[in-house]
């Protein structure tokens, strides 16, 4: 075996951080035609099934990031950070397969105004997952320039933006939460609480990708 | 014993290509590996800048192998240095096939220097070896792997601060990497001006030196100009690509540097049967002719030429994530340690030094991932090949003694 195979652990860490958090971007890609088909009450198993078969990839990669980690190997950022980093990160595809999966359980017939609340709250994930993709984006730049303070800078802007999109979610959160329990005295019980575990879910994937944004920010040191 | 001379010559001439077949992947890997140069345009510079290294630069290590591990002059004939160099060369080259097979660390310069000492306390006790100059070359190679890691962590940084780091990366790279590739040019011109042209002041070598330097600034403006102008995509995949390029004359430069130190592992005992047999003396005065260095540096461009293109392509497609800039600055700590070595006739491993330098880029965050545990092979090797290397020695000098005195 010659020095270099011995000197270099394989593929970097960091670059299967950013791959896994380009399949979770792809996976939150599909919320919104997700729920414009459940609010069509159109099938929508072949999106799931999509969701699904992305959360495997994602485990795979959070799986072999695990393997790669060696005992007695330098890495450009500490290997607990990199664990930590990978499991918030994983936590979002995990979130957008249990929106799928809910949705699948349920079906709520909700008049425009709710179903377009629902729909803003979903465009502002989405909006949150592609401000993640450029940061991921980002950290790559942020490596090659040698974590070069503008670089740095610009990561920092983008994680500052994803903080941002997350108080406009949970606004968002609130302005669906509040229509849903005016229903209290219209709407089936049972759909409320559906409705309330559905909204949580899908916000806990924007406190997800905050809790990413702000791993990417210590990080950064 | 002229048939020792022609197996001298053969033993270590297998040696020379065992030294190429295996260390050439050390030179040209990360061009290769950066897709700078195809394994055969890697090949062919590699086989002549090792010979020109050896034949040029190779003889200070040479002789400190030859005459500073165990002193001729205290030996009694000079058929104790034949056989006994024999004995080193044997006693080198089985403890590397033994070390080699069972997966073991080992270092052609270590072993070498073990046969060296082994036959020198079978022919005449302890006090033939020079003890002090045992613990100098001992010293250097602490020190080498050490001095690339500092070398390659600053100039990484250094490297990050004028160019990375700056407003305007492209323009810092048509400013700075001119400066740090004809760097390597000043550092080869004193080599050449004290190694070649054979003189003796600091002075008079600088004139080669600058020399070469100001040659090289002038030809690597041109270049660098001309990269960026056919480079493409955002700014630091310009600047990756100014140095994918020349990582190309970085590992030339470990290639010449990687000639010129390792060809005493092979040639160095050749040298003092052929001096002993020729003078019939022991003598530590006579020099040795550069032909000799020449055969070595031969070996090793034939094993980089036999066996080079698989290990270089082998190792090359596992260096993706070693970006240019980094491998520029592994290769250029690398060469210019061991080159300065050289000059100042220590026998150091390459390889080990190319460890620390890829370290010190590790430890400046320079790559994703590197392997520290490589410290405790390399302080491994030195506790065990040198006296391994000198045992096997040893008893082949009572068995040569038996055989032919």
């Amino acid at each position: 075996m010659s020095v270099w195979d011995k000197l270099f652990g394989g593929t970097s860490p960091v670059e299967l951080m950013i791959q896994h958090g380009l399949i979770v971007e792809r996976a939150s890609d599909l919320l919104p035609i997700l729920w414009r088909k459940y609010i069509a009450g159109e099938d929508f198993s072949d999106i799931a099934k999509e969701i699904y078969d992305l959360e495997s990839q994602a485990d795979a990669i959070k799986l072999e990031i695990r393997k790669i980690l060696h005992r007695g190997f330098l890495y450009r950022f500490e290997k607990h950070d990199i664990i930590e980093y990978i499991r918030v990160q994983d936590r979002i595809v995990d979130l957008i397969e249990d929106t799928a999966k809910i949705m699948g359980l349920n079906y709520v017939e909700l008049p425009e105004e709710a179903s377009k609340k629902m729909e803003n709250l979903i465009d502002c994930i989405e909006n949150m997952m592609d401000v993640l993709k450029k940061a991921l984006k980002e950290l790559r730049n942020v490596l090659e320039s040698d974590f070069a303070r503008r670089e740095v800078g610009k990561e920092r802007q983008l994680v500052e933006e994803m903080a941002q999109l997350e108080s406009k979610i949970d606004d968002a959160v609130y302005d669906f939460g509040k229509w849903l329990y005016a229903q209290k005295n219209t709407m089936n019980p049972v759909d409320i609480m559906f409705l309330r575990n559905l909204v949580l879910t899908i916000s806990h994937i924007a406190d997800a990708t905050e809790n990413v944004a702000d791993k990417i920010n210590s990080m950064l040191g | 014993m002229h048939f020792l001379l022609i197996l001298g010559f053969a033993i270590g001439f297998l040696m020379a290509v065992a030294i190429g077949a295996n260390d050439a992947a050390n030179s040209m890997a990360t061009a290769v590996g950066a897709k700078a140069i195809t394994p055969r345009q890697a090949i062919l510079i590699a086989g002549v800048l090792e010979f020109v290294g050896a034949t040029f630069f190779g003889k200070q290590v040479t002789e400190t192998i030859r005459k500073g591990i165990v002193d001729p002059a205290k030996l009694s004939s000079s058929d104790i240095v034949v056989i006994g160099s024999m004995a080193a060369l044997l006693g080198a080259a089985i403890w590397i096939f033994l070390a080699t097979k069972y997966g073991l660390p080992v270092s052609t310069t270590h072993s070498i220097v073990g046969g060296m000492i082994g036959y020198g306390i079978a022919a005449a006790g302890w006090s033939v070896v020079n003890w002090d100059k045992v613990i100098t070359v001992t010293i250097s190679w602490v020190l080498s792997p050490i001095v690339g890691l500092i070398f390659a962590f600053v100039m990484f940084k250094l490297l990050s601060a004028l160019i990375l780091h700056s407003d305007d990366p492209v323009k810092s790279t048509k400013i700075w990497a001119p400066v740090f590739i004809s760097s390597a040019f000043v550092i080869i011109g004193f080599s050449f001006g004290f190694k070649v042209m054979h003189v003796s002041s600091w002075a008079d070598a600088s004139i080669y030196g600058v020399g070469f330097g100001v040659v090289a600034l002038v030809g690597s403006i041109w270049y660098v100009l001309s990269i960026l102008k056919k480079a493409q995509g955002d700014e630091y995949k310009k600047v990756e690509e100014v140095f994918r390029m020349a990582q190309v004359f970085t590992s030339s430069y470990v290639a010449l540097a990687h000639g010129a130190n390792d060809v005493a592992n092979a040639i160095a005992p050749v040298a003092a049967i052929y001096i002993a047999l020729q003078t019939g003396k022991v003598t530590a005065t006579a020099t040795i002719p550069r032909y000799i260095l020449a055969i070595g540096g031969l070996g090793i461009a034939l094993g980089v030429w036999l066996f080079g293109r698989k290990v270089m392509t082998t190792v090359g497609e596992k260096l993706t994530e070693l970006t240019n800039t980094r491998g520029f600055v592994i290769d250029f700590s690398t060469a210019t340690v061991v080159l300065g070595a050289s000059n100042f006739g220590m026998p150091i491993s390459t390889t080990h030094t190319v460890v620390g330098s890829v370290l010190g880029v590790g430890f400046a965050r320079g790559v994703g991932s590197v392997n520290l545990g490589l410290l405790l092979e390399i302080v491994a090797s030195w506790f065990f090949t040198v006296p391994a290397a000198a045992v096997v020695s040893y008893i082949f000098f009572y068995i040569l003694k038996f055989i032919f005195l």
